[in-house]
């Protein structure tokens, strides 16, 4: 009897601090790791007693089916992330609400060339993100491998099987390099890079965080990440570097209120908090490793010696970054990329595997025919299915079950498609293979 | 005296009606809802369109051969490692001392994913012997693809597989060792005696081996595979919404493929001979101290595979900083302090809502563990087999299901739309533990016999009086064993929790550990927390033989109650 | 008078009828044994009594109230009955002491405190219980624990003490100490007592009136005496003590036996009709037929085992066996002997009548 009478009682009170709590629930939608969302909660939790903040975590790329599928009034009240597009898209279906009075002075509206905050107040830019290489020193040394200094490095076959990377559809981080090269390199020739540097990739991780975490680990040796991620690893002492790599982006951080807000007034003490002085400062704990906006904070004497500089980084911003490009084609983008790399990885590793060792042998014994093959076989390998000007990355994209299933069954062609093109250049390859070395593999 | 006039003893129409009301709302409407949504266009009307889309599209053929394939490949692989180490113990009628039985049920009540990320670590080039092996060759799990899914979900229910088998025919060791000593040879009593014993049990283990692999998602994206239903069903989800009728086709998928294969393993298991009793605890009379040694050793060799597999985990959250180097170059228990200190809201809100759900099912499990008891027979079998088919619903599935079916409404006084709280989440793990629930519910009402409750009904006592003073004391070992059998289960239901969670501070302990385990700087902390869990089973698992120690004739019967009942 | 009054009870349970119409009245202070096979109804009508079952037809009263009624569609629920009830499986609630075993049904009515010890010690102390009140339940006997089951009916005082089949759990010869116990009991507080069980021997001893069911129907209510030298039909002379039955031809003479006639044994002629089917059952028991040297019905002895006091006897007479017992200390035939045998108390019943096996 005594057992249970204590099993009940412990059953009753765990509900205590659910239901019986007084402090009003803030709930904030966010991609950022826990590490940063804990150290905020923690923080804003003790110096607003009558909030409780909690947060949602989910990819970013998935905010916009997340906030729209729930009724106002159920949905969270802040959204923060790194990802321009998703600020971009929220604010486009009407789903921020403009922030007033939230807004610390101090923080200039323009850095280097940097907007930022929106010019219509739906979002403030609460930190800087920059994008780039992050490599595991020690992992790289054991190989011999120097670390690389831009995006089409990382399509190089000494980086091939070492690379770790997510997919595009499910971390923003990724999205965002991913759509920067494109509109960098423009969209056929971006692809092609991107494919060969999935190509180049030992895994495709699920989750953008396990990226870093497989690099800090040595597990993998390098791969593209947002700065803060790969600093706050360097910063709590593993052998991990970082460099910006071209042509790559900084992007402000985003906070948003969002429209249908159960709790507007407490999502604003959030915003105004990470804003303040003091939100801004929680920015450098190693763990978390992010630029602020706020200027001061550099000046700061907690501050490590080699972070990052303000003015060094808005620097190397490219203003040709445009956001509602990105925004337009945003979920196709990440369909593309499953559809043509996730999926189809294994094939893709094989074919660039091959691709790598009779590239290597063609630069021992050359020959224009297999040189050619194998540019064919690129070509029809690395190519995105999709033309720029297709209807699917112009027009907005609904969310009817119709336009699912058109794009559905746009995907099934596209599979097929590579179906077949991986089947071609298999064909190709061991053509060029026998052309290379006819009397050591006679077929 | 003359009281109100009370016609007849309540027939429990009440009960049953609110039982009803439930399965409807939380589970046969919302997957009746998702087959129309596979089917239906915008406006509702009947169209197979999607269903040629999902038949175009290889990458989903290839899904549902990947799916099957996996599942197919543990449940062989689990078998095959099983089968001889059951035939050993057969044998040589070794009895794994009672501690390590139960360990074989620990499968149940840890995520599977915690094993494949123990591999990683171990395995993987950062470090230990993937790194050491590395001139050899690569061994991290993640590289292998399928059959790296297919050994990590072998491993992992290998055990449960043992005991399942062990339970079939230990009952019979007696018997085939006296049939020995008269000639036969034990060739001819493997595949004369026990193979036929064993196959309801094999049947049995390999059926949720398979059915917990084909609906596992946390492991197979955590060894970066996406190429199978449940990830393709939870990536379509998570991109296009709930809308999407291609993620409604795969849930269907699933649930074909898994009631399928239940129906095929459940002519096993009723083929099979046995009653599916657990083995009956003789003194084994003549082993020699030589072969007790052996069997000793054969018991601790199999224990010390597992710690090592789980060992890559201990290390990680013991671990300071640990990159490329054989070993962590520190060690430090930071990792515990930061998982006590930050996830206790989390773990109170996972004991929250897994003893919400685990509470749910007592209540169910007994309401219908009572309604099967006194039906006529041949109900009693439809029963029965409905209560063992909801096995067969994969979690990927009706969460799925749920986020079609739930959105718009709102409960009732506060306004919050349902698919915003927490609330589903619960209603989810309840329904997928309903199967467990009744017969840990059968097994509970067999310490309270009718005439128990007769003589305090003749006392007088009010309905309350009995359930406060005589049903609950002595059911209370019974009930506590199925709660904490639903709450297990609730615990690592990964696969409903990816998509239900409505905010991460609600996640139960599993899905923290999944989110910890990937960032670089929450590793330690989340395997900490994996750490924690396991001793936390564990513990539980200890204290139950501590209390079956003293209650003996019960023990056996408490085991069973993890398994759903098999009619005949 | 009739205290406790069934008229028309019937009980159904699907297709089959499990109580058939019964009637019953048992007297104030009266002990009724049913007694029947497994499977005959008795329980089932203990259970109606006591309110666990609902009636299909038919009413129950206790003295002048009604407790169950179809017509009237009136229900007393069990626990406004004042019925004390023991189970053939002692129902003993376990997480409890004996004295709070015995105390719980008064604590529940909320008697004053004094009351309720007073009324406790009382039972504990009638059914020898007190030095064992602080103890386990567990720790008792069978025979304690239906003590205790016992000492709890009677701590409310219960105007009828319902007994179902209370000493088939326990060893033999607690049994017995079990039934005088019993008796005493309600000589002491005079309740009713309505007692099921399969045991003839229980039935006998401890009874004033037993009832023998079958199907649901009564076969016979009488005194234990009346039971057993008159049994009512074939089923209630069988199931009653040892019994063997000859098949006979039957004529308004007498009585065939292969191919012998016999006249009708001293002051044992079958009824009318009996005869007029032409054919019968010659019903004895094994100690009320003697062995003569000459006449009688002729038979020859198959078997011959001493069981101590008695011997038994098997003995060929036509086609059939009898069986016959008589203490060793008269002389018998040896085996292989032809034998007369004089039935002393013989029954005649129709020959297609029911068996109880």
């Amino acid at each position: 009897m005594r057992s249970l009478t204590c099993l009940f009682c412990a059953i009753i009170f765990a509900w205590l601090p659910v239901g019986g709590e007084a402090a009003e629930l803030v709930l904030v939608a966010s991609s950022f790791p826990k590490e940063i969302l804990s150290a905020y909660k923690r923080a804003f939790d003790e110096q607003s007693p009558e909030y409780r903040v909690e947060f949602v975590n989910f990819p970013a790329t998935n905010a916009i089916s997340y906030v729209r599928d729930r009724a106002p009034g159920a949905r969270p009240d802040v959204f923060w992330g790194s990802s321009p597009d998703t600020f971009s898209a929220l604010k486009r279906h009407g789903l921020l609400q403009a922030l007033e009075g939230t807004a610390n002075p101090d923080i200039p509206p323009v850095i280097g060339k940097l907007t930022i905050d929106d010019p219509e107040h739906a979002y403030r830019g609460q930190a800087l993100s920059g994008y780039g290489i992050m490599w595991n020193q020690r992992y790289l040394d054991a190989r011999g491998i120097h670390p690389p200094a831009t995006w089409s490095d990382l399509a190089r076959p000494e980086y091939f099987g070492h690379i770790v990377m997510s997919s595009a559809s499910r971390s923003s981080t990724t999205h965002l390099i991913v759509e920067s090269i494109l509109q960098g390199a423009g969209w056929e020739a971006g692809w092609e890079l991107i494919l060969r540097i999935a190509g180049n990739c030992a895994t495709i991780t699920e989750r953008s965080f396990d990226v870093p975490n497989s690099i800090t680990r040595g597990r993998f040796g390098l791969g593209p990440v947002v700065d803060f991620l790969a600093l706050s690893g360097k910063y709590s002492g593993y052998p991990v570097d970082f460099v910006y790599a071209w042509p790559s982006v900084v992007t402000p951080v985003g906070i948003g209120l969002i429209n249908g807000a159960r709790n507007p007034e407490g999502g604003k003490a959030f915003i105004a908090f990470t804003l303040s002085a003091a939100g801004q400062r929680l920015l450098l704990r190693p763990e978390i490793s992010r630029l602020p906006v706020l200027p001061e904070i550099y000046e700061s004497s907690e501050r490590p010696a080699d972070y990052p500089d303000l003015f060094d980084i808005t620097r190397s911003y490219l203003s040709a970054y445009a956001p509602d490009v990105s925004e337009s084609r945003y979920q196709m983008v990440g369909a593309l990329f499953d559809q043509t790399a996730t999926f189809r990885h294994k094939e893709l590793v094989e074919i660039t595997k091959t691709l790598h060792a009779l590239e290597a042998r063609l630069q021992r014994t050359p020959d224009a025919e297999t040189a050619r093959l194998l540019d064919k076989v690129r070509r029809l390998v690395y190519r995105v299915p999709v033309r720029e000007d297709d209807e699917l990355l112009i027009r907005k994209p609904r969310n009817s079950r119709e336009q699912i299933s058109a794009i559905a069954v746009r995907e099934a062609e596209w599979a097929r498609q590579s179906d077949d093109n991986l089947t071609t250049a298999r064909a190709w390859l061991a053509q060029a293979a026998q052309r290379l070395a006819p009397d050591r593999e006679p077929r | 005296m003359n009281l109100a006039n009370r016609r007849s003893p309540r027939r429990p129409w009440l009960a049953l009606t609110i039982l009803a009301a439930f399965l409807l709302a939380f589970f046969a409407l919302p997957v009746g809802r998702m087959f129309l949504a596979g089917f239906s266009d915008d406006e509702g009307h009947l169209a197979g369109k999607s269903i040629t889309v999902f038949l175009a599209n290889p990458l989903y053929a290839e899904s549902l051969f990947n799916s099957v394939s996996a599942a197919l490949g543990a449940a062989i692989l689990a078998a095959l490692a099983a089968l001889p180490v059951a035939v050993v113990l057969w044998r040589f009628r070794l009895q794994p001392p009672l501690i390590l039985e139960l360990f074989g049920f620990l499968p149940l009540f840890v995520p599977p994913f915690m094993l494949s990320l123990s591999l990683q670590t171990l395995l993987g080039r950062g470090g230990a012997l993937g790194m050491l092996l590395q001139p050899v060759g690569e061994i991290d799990p993640a590289m292998w693809g399928l059959p790296g899914l297919m050994v990590i979900e072998a491993i992992h229910y290998f055990p449960l597989v043992l005991m399942t088998l062990l339970f079939s025919t230990a009952g019979y060791a007696q018997q085939a060792h006296e049939a020995a000593r008269l000639g036969n040879s034990w060739f001819r009593l493997v595949t004369r005696v026990f193979l036929p014993l064993g196959l309801p049990g094999l049947a049995f283990g390999m059926a949720i081996t398979f059915l917990k692999t084909l609906d596992d998602l946390a492991t197979p994206l955590s060894l970066g595979l996406t190429n199978l239903l449940a990830p393709q069903a939870y990536f379509r989800v998570s991109t296009y919404g709930h809308m999407d009728p291609l993620s409604s086709l795969m849930a269907m998928a699933m649930i074909a493929i898994s009631v399928i294969v239940w129906a095929i393993s459940a002519g096993f298991i009723r083929h099979g001979a046995t009653q599916w009793e657990p083995p009956h605890r003789q003194t084994p009379p003549s082993l020699t101290t030589g072969q007790r040694r052996l069997g000793g050793l054969f018991l601790v060799s199999i224990a010390a595979f597992y710690a090592l597999c789980y060992s890559g985990m201990l290390l990680t959250s013991l671990a300071g900083i640990w990159s490329h180097t054989l070993l962590p170059e520190s060690y430090v228990l930071a990792h515990y302090a930061s998982a006590l200190e930050n996830e206790t809201g989390g773990l109170i809100n996972t004991l929250v809502y897994c003893g919400l759900a685990a509470l749910l099912d007592v209540a169910i499990g007994l309401a219908v563990a009572r309604a099967i008891d006194r039906s006529p027979p041949r109900w009693k079998k439809n029963l029965l087999w409905g209560a063992a088919a909801l096995l067969s619903i994969p979690g990927v599935a009706l969460a799925i299901a749920y986020l079609q079916f739930f959105p718009g409404m709102r409960l009732p006084l506060v306004g919050t739309p349902l698919d915003a709280t927490w609330f589903l989440l619960p209603m989810a793990f309840s329904v997928r533990g309903l199967p467990f629930a009744i017969q840990a519910g059968t097994f509970a009402l067999r310490s309270l016999p009718a005439p128990y409750l007769e003589a305090a009904l003749l006392s007088g006592a009010s309905r309350l009086a009995i359930i406060r003073r005589i049903i609950l004391p002595m059911m209370a070992f019974g009930l506590l064993i199925a709660f904490l059998i639903c709450f297990g289960i609730a615990a690592v239901d990964l696969s409903s929790a990816m998509l239900l969670i409505p905010s991460e501070t609600d996640a139960p302990v599993s899905y923290s550990i999944y989110l910890h385990m990937q960032t670089s700087t929450g590793r330690g902390t989340g395997a900490a927390l994996a750490v924690l869990t396991i001793a936390v089973v564990a513990l539980a698992m200890s204290a139950f033989v501590l209390a079956t120690r003293r209650r003996a004739p019960v023990l056996r019967q408490g085991e069973r109650a993890a398994f759903p009942d098999i009619p005949g | 008078m009739a205290y406790i009054q069934l008229n028309q009870v019937t009980k159904r349970f699907g297709s089959v009828t499990a109580v058939d119409r019964m009637d019953l009245e048992i007297a104030h202070g009266e002990c009724l044994a049913m007694l029947g096979p497994s499977g005959c109804g008795k329980t089932t009508t203990l259970r109606m009594v006591a309110g666990f079952e609902d009636l299909d037809d038919g009413e129950i009263r206790v003295g002048e109230r009604i407790i169950s009624s179809k017509a009237k569609r009136y229900y007393l629920p069990p626990e406004q009955r004042n019925f004390g009830m023991v189970f053939q499986a002692f129902a003993v609630w376990p997480h409890l002491t004996v004295y709070e075993n015995v105390a719980f049904p008064l604590r529940i009515r909320n008697l004053p405190r004094a009351e309720i010890h007073a009324r406790t010690e009382e039972a504990l102390k009638h059914t020898n219980l007190l030095s064992v009140a602080q103890g386990s339940p567990d720790d008792l006997s069978g025979g304690g624990k239906q003590r205790v089951a016992l000492a709890r009916a009677l701590a409310i005082r219960p105007d009828v003490m319902l007994l179902d089949e209370p000493l088939s759990s326990l060893d033999p010869h607690f049994r017995e100490e079990m039934r005088f116990e019993i008796k005493d009991l309600q000589r002491r507080f005079g309740f009713s007592i309505l007692y099921v069980t399969h045991d003839q021997s229980e039935a006998m001893a401890l009874s004033d009136r037993i009832l023998v069911m079958r199907s649901g129907v009564v076969q016979q209510i009488g005194t234990p005496l009346e039971v057993y030298s008159n049994p009512a039909n074939r089923f209630v002379f069988e199931f009653i003590g040892l019994s063997c039955f000859i098949e006979a031809g039957l004529s308004p003479e007498g009585f065939h036996l292969g191919g012998t006639r016999y006249p009708w044994p001293e002051g044992a002629t079958p009824s009318g009709e009996v005869i007029a089917a032409g054919k019968g059952l010659l019903a004895a028991r094994p100690t009320e037929i003697d062995f003569q040297a000459e006449g009688g019905i002729r038979g020859e002895v198959l078997r011959k085992v001493y069981l101590g006091e008695t011997i038994d006897y098997r003995v060929r007479v036509a086609d059939t066996e009898v069986r016959i017992q008589k203490t060793r200390r008269t002389p018998g035939p040896s085996v292989g002997d032809h034998c007369g045998l004089r039935f002393t108390r013989p029954h005649w019943y129709p020959a297609n009548q029911a068996s109880s096996a």
